[in-house]
């Protein structure tokens, strides 16, 4: 293999998933097709334009008449048509793999929301007795300088060789799964559920991308993947059913004691989410984003859209978080979309209070 | 000769003024301002389009900031699409020379000519409004975003939806115009080329456009009334929105194509002193590719949420329409064969036309391959093949367009060697600009990303090197074609030895074009000689 070639080679990313491999063969196809096409049209030409050329101070040469050929134009006609049959087959048939997922894929629930993507898996642990269930959440984050490289923290984990069924929707706007290493890329729509499904036949660790514009920080709307052979998953997903009964084993003592979490442990668990969950539109330096600034917010004056204004109070943080739409701030849009549970708000609002 | 120096004063540019301009209905005035008008929008795109490059040439923020980038990719795309390809070669060129090149004394409707023009300045004012709070959509304006985003979305679609109604007039124009006020002899089979492919874009332009209208006005009334069309939350359909989307914009790719067709297929022949080859496959299939442009709009959208079916079937109509442009370029090939080709500027434009079009148009041929276009959808890939197509196509046609004609319209010479330099510098950075897109787009690069992870650096590195020769390229150029209008040399008639009509009548042509209505005996493309 010459040098060039081998550069073009390593242009694709690898070939990590079933399906990979069909779309390569077609794309390959697809590529030798345009090869040939290109050297015989763009060679043609410049044949042409070096063969006939006119020479500088040459006089008016008679040239051919040439109007047209019906031969030649049924021949230029007919087999191109071909060829493109024989392209759109191969599009056709590993879009049909790649749209068909085998039966028994476990599935993953995938959310996208400005801008990260949030992953709930079917591990689940249940607590017989009280009948506390969690299950494993994998929330995700933005990325706001994917030019250092994608951060390894919290990547999605996979098993290789298991095929997974994506059910995806979108929480706010129109997003796109893109696992190029894997060849597939479905939107995730609003309102909608989009199906994808993939599964890994190489180890290692894949980018995500989001490849539908979604605002602000859509290029940092990106994620990794996590391939591990099956004993190394296992080991992960033991660990991660541990970390889930140690917290359903903290909520029953919570429960039995009968005593609130104190302020602090409560700010502390207040500060994962708002990392996780409002830091895409809300910084802490007083400088806006996509929504206003919310360090020091309890107790100042706020302006709303209607020209109305308040002071705000715990009551006020509890209704902005839970029911964004009812009151609005002035001067930003209405487009606060978030999920949190019931008890992520108080969390949250107490370590709002901490912050000056 | 003598004729021409007796024309001279009576051209239609004697008249001197900014009024006259304004009040004119003559359709070379018209052609001229939406000429500059659309040039000065190409470079105002153009100037974001190197800002874009500039924040892209490394990884990591280290010029603009992520709002202002999606702002000026907007910009970029908006002010390129609405406000310069679109309009394009059909109502700068095409109002020019269709009328003359048929030889009519006018568009049939010459004032409703000059309230297209006056529309399209209504529209970009109206879009300039938009600027006080500028849109961060793209020029795409997807739903739900564009329904939520904080940002003048309304101005913006208000202008595009004003900028449709200047384009549905001009084609209605020309297509009556073609219909109605051909000269006695001007069959259709003696129509010159690019009067056939104006023909094609303005019946899609006068089909396509009012699509768009409403779909934006839906927009519009979405944004200000909370009418659920588009929007999941008002009980909406977000893709619903993208099919209105495309079954416009998709034939508007070929609005901007195909005029520029009809300029090769000018330039080709006068340039070989060869008849052009195959000039009824090249008319029927302009119509051809007008008329299957409207069936494979959904192959915008193998990603989004199409049913298995309609996904292959738009991915077949999608090669169907492969076909005839295919056709075209074989045609073109064997029109240089055996001429005698004289590389002045307007030919190596319409030659780099070939060469590059037909590169978008196999890099086609990966996406519309359902499968295949899955990996390669909303990357680079496609940026660079579009890029290829519109500007390796259109652009490139429409410079070839201006060194052909504005001799014609002055009556002055340009620079010949500046021509043939600055056309190079397009050339090469045009390609050193989007060949490392091609190839950041296979390994996965999405578009419209303000940061991207640093395995792709070096090849925006080489892009943005290209977009900056590319920029001084095309500046130099056309400075260079403008400039000849005060220094260039006088030129005569007929500089380049063409034979449709517009080149036997003075230069600059007079104001109505001919004293007598000519009388056609034979088509255009009478070079060479008969065998035998
Ligand atoms: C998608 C972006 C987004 C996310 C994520 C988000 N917010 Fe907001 N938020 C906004 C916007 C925009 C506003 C201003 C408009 C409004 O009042 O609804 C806002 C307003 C607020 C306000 C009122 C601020 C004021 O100045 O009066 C509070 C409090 C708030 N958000 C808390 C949160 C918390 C807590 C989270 C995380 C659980 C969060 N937000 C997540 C966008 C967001
Ligand atoms: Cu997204
Ligand atoms: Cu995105």
């Amino acid at each position: 293999m010459t040098f060039a070639a081998k550069l073009f080679f390593a242009v694709l990313p690898p070939e990590a998933s079933t399906v990979a491999g069909g779309i390569d063969f077609a794309f390959w196809l697809i590529t030798i097709i345009c090869g040939i096409s290109f050297v015989l049209v763009e060679g043609a030409l410049i044949y042409f334009v070096i063969k006939y050329r006119r020479k500088k101070g040459e006089a008016d040469k008679i040239t051919p008449y040439l109007t047209h050929s019906t031969k030649l134009e049924i021949i230029w006609t007919v087999i191109p048509t071909l060829i493109m049959f024989v392209i759109f087959y191969y599009g056709m048939i590993t879009y049909l793999e790649l749209k068909t997922p085998p039966s028994g894929a476990e599935t993953l629930k995938v959310t996208g929301r400005m801008w990260a993507w949030d992953i709930e898996y079917p591990i689940c642990e249940r607590d017989a007795e009280s009948g506390i269930q969690e299950c494993y959440k994998n929330i995700g984050s933005t990325n706001p300088v994917p030019g250092k490289g994608i951060p390894a923290r919290n990547p999605i984990v996979v098993q290789l060789g298991k095929a997974y069924l994506l059910e995806m929707t979108s929480l706010d706007v129109i997003h796109s799964f893109y696992v190029p290493a894997f060849r597939i890329k479905q939107d995730v729509v609003p309102g909608l559920k989009t199906r994808q499904w993939f599964q890994a036949i190489q180890a290692g660790t894949f980018h995500m991308f989001c490849t539908e514009y979604c605002g602000l920080n859509h290029s940092g709307m990106i994620s990794a993947i996590k391939v591990l052979p099956e004993a190394e998953y296992k080991a992960w997903e033991e660990t991660t059913r541990a970390k889930l009964r140690e917290k359903i084993a903290q909520q029953k003592a919570d429960l039995a004691s009968g005593k609130p979490p104190s302020p602090e442990m409560m700010a502390k668990l207040g500060e994962a989410v708002y990392t996780s969950k409002c830091a895409s539109c809300h910084k802490l330096d007083g400088t806006r984003l996509v929504g206003p600034p919310l360090n020091g917010i309890l107790g100042k004056e706020r302006e709303l859209s209607d020209g109305s204004k308040l002071v705000a109070d715990e009551a006020y943080l509890l209704e902005s978080i839970v029911n964004p739409k009812a009151k609005v701030v002035k001067g930003y849009p209405a487009a606060m979309v978030v999920q949190v549970s019931g008890d992520e708000v108080p969390q949250v609002i107490e370590y709002l209070k901490t912050l000056k | 000769m003598a004729a021409a120096e007796h024309a001279h004063n009576e051209n239609f540019l004697s008249r001197k003024g900014v009024w006259e301009w304004v009040r004119s209905v003559d359709h070379k005035r018209i052609g001229i301002m939406y000429l500059v008008a659309i040039l000065i929008s190409f470079v105002i795109g153009g100037v974001f389009a190197l800002l874009l490059r500039t924040e892209l040439m490394f990884p990591g923020k280290d010029f603009i900031d992520a709002n202002t980038y999606n702002i000026f990719f907007t910009m970029h795309g908006s002010i390129m699409i609405f406000l310069f390809i679109v309009p394009g070669i059909i109502a700068s060129f095409g109002n020019i020379f269709l009328p003359i090149q048929i030889g009519a004394k006018d568009v049939a409707f010459p004032v409703i000519n000059r309230l297209s023009f006056q529309l399209y300045v209504v529209g970009v004012i109206i879009i300039g409004f938009g600027l006080l709070s500028p849109a961060d959509t793209g020029w795409t304006f997807y739903t739900p975003y564009s329904a939520k985003s904080g940002t003048s979305v309304i101005s913006l679609a208000a202008g595009a939806f004003v900028l449709g109604f200047a384009s549905i007039l001009t084609g209605l124009n020309f297509v009556v115009t073609v219909h109605k006020m051909r000269a006695p002899g001007m069959h259709w089979t003696r129509l010159p080329l690019f009067v056939w492919s104006i023909y094609s874009a303005s019946l899609i332009q006068v089909i396509a456009t009012p699509v768009i209208g409403i779909t934006l006005l839906l927009l519009i009334f979405e944004r200000i009334f909370g009418v659920g069309f588009f929007n999941p939350e008002l009980g909406g359909d977000p893709v619903l929105f993208q099919h209105f989307f495309w079954f416009y914009s998709h034939p508007v790719v070929y609005i901007m194509i195909l005029p520029a067709m009809g300029v090769v297929s000018e330039v080709l022949p006068v340039f070989s002193r060869k008849p052009i080859f195959g000039y009824k496959a090249i008319a029927w299939s302009s119509i051809a590719i007008a008329a299957v442009s409207f069936i494979v709009w959904a192959h915008h959208l193998f990603t989004s949420s199409l049913s298995t079916t309609v996904a292959i079937a738009f991915s077949f109509l999608t090669f169907l329409v492969a076909i005839p442009t295919a056709i075209k370029v074989f045609n073109w090939l064997a029109t240089l064969y055996g001429g005698q080709i004289d590389l002045k500027t307007p030919m190596l434009y319409a030659l780099a036309f070939v060469f590059l079009f037909a590169i978008g148009g196999l890099t086609g041929l990966y996406l519309g391959a359902v499968g295949v276009d899955i990996p390669l959808h909303d990357t680079y890939f496609v940026v660079a093949h579009f890029h290829y197509t519109i500007q390796g196509g259109t652009v490139i046609s429409l410079m070839g367009a201006l060194y052909y004609w504005w001799p014609k319209v002055t009556g002055r010479m340009y620079n010949e060697k500046i021509g043939v330099i600055t056309f190079l510098l397009v050339f090469i950075g045009f390609n050193l600009t989007f060949i490392p897109q091609f190839i950041m787009g296979i390994s996965g690069m999405p578009r419209r990303y303000f940061d991207y992870v640093p395995e792709f650096a070096n090849y925006h590195f080489l892009s943005t090197i290209g977009a900056y020769i590319l920029g001084i390229g095309y500046v130099s150029a056309i400075t260079n074609i403008f400039a000849s209008t005060w220094t260039g040399k006088k030129c005569g008639d007929n500089p380049w030895n063409a034979n449709t009509l517009e080149w036997k009548i003075p230069s600059p042509p007079p104001e109505h074009n001919f004293h007598d209505i000519p009388t056609v005996t034979e088509w255009p493309y009478e070079y060479g000689r008969k065998a035998g």
